[in-house]
């Protein structure tokens, strides 16, 4: 055996999460906050993921920018609103959670990807849309 | 916030397109939608018109049946199709109208409904929704449908 390996499961330790993966928990949590927001897609259903420190984080991709700052894109599915002013109030959120979070000056631009929309109820019919 | 808008090259939910919405102005990122969601809205919004029965051909209607039961395609999107540039979508719909019901009507109201849904919920603007009145649906001529089994687990 090694030197310096060990079999005891107490003596694993998890790799703490970078700011990047950090990022990304960040800014999934916040965006699903937004009233209209149903559900992240992962890469394996078209949308995006973000693994690091053996965790994975569904519905967001967050990559290394300029300025030392991250791009963070999500992608989601929303329910049947007024998608730009939902994208608008999603990145409200994802900046003030980064900011709360301290990592306000690692976040660079949000893009928000709409890549599908819940259905409704039989019946509901859609919301309004806003003026 | 007006937005200039470019065509966007990734894939979508169905496989398709997306236009994406960029923000010069506040730099902060850019709003993609797959245009499978257009086409989602499209669908939705003919549907809530009364008299439109159901989208699709007759044989588009038996296959889309049988693929959506099988989660291979999205019946909301059945008899659409769309077409998204940078600012502008184009919707080709393919309609069952009841029988009886006016059919230049019934079309208008999809149109706009359709229009408005689309430019309420998108921002893109619509400038042109082509329909296809592929049948009439007569009631009682629909084939029973097996009802489906039950649960074979409480």
């Amino acid at each position: 055996m090694p030197q310096g390996y060990s079999t005891d499961p107490a003596a694993a330790t998890v790799a703490p999460a970078t700011d990047r993966l950090r990022l990304a928990e960040v800014a999934l949590a916040a965006a699903l906050k937004v009233d209209g927001l149903v559900a992240p897609r992962a890469a394996l259903a078209g949308g995006g993921s973000t693994q690091g420190s053996g965790r994975r984080v569904d519905g967001v991709s967050v990559v290394a920018g300029a300025e030392e700052r991250f791009d963070v894109s999500l992608h989601l599915v929303t329910r049947m609103v007024p998608l730009h002013p939902l994208a608008d109030r999603v990145r409200e959120r994802v900046s003030g959670a980064a900011g709360r979070a301290g990592l306000g000056d690692r976040l660079g631009p949000v893009g928000v990807r709409i890549e599908d929309l819940a259905e409704t109820p039989a019946g509901a019919g859609m919301l309004e849309a806003a003026p | 916030m007006s937005g200039e808008t470019t065509q966007g090259d990734g894939q979508g939910a169905g496989g398709g397109k997306a236009v994406e919405q960029r923000e010069p102005q506040s730099g902060r990122g850019t709003t993609t939608i797959a245009d499978s969601v257009v086409s989602k809205v499209a669908g939705i919004a003919a549907r809530e018109v009364p008299g439109v029965h159901d989208m699709g051909g007759g044989a588009a209607r038996a296959v889309g049946s049988l693929t959506s039961r099988i989660g291979l395609s999205e019946a909301r999107t059945q008899g659409v199709g769309v077409e998204v540039g940078e600012r502008e979508a184009a919707v080709d719909l393919s309609l069952t109208i009841d029988y009886g019901e006016s059919i230049p009507q019934v079309s208008n109201a999809v149109r706009d409904n359709v229009a408005k849904r689309i430019e309420g919920i998108t921002g893109l603007s619509v400038t042109e929704v082509n329909i296809t009145v592929n049948d009439l649906y007569f009631p009682g001529e629909e084939t029973e449908q097996e009802p489906p089994p039950p649960p074979r687990v409480a």
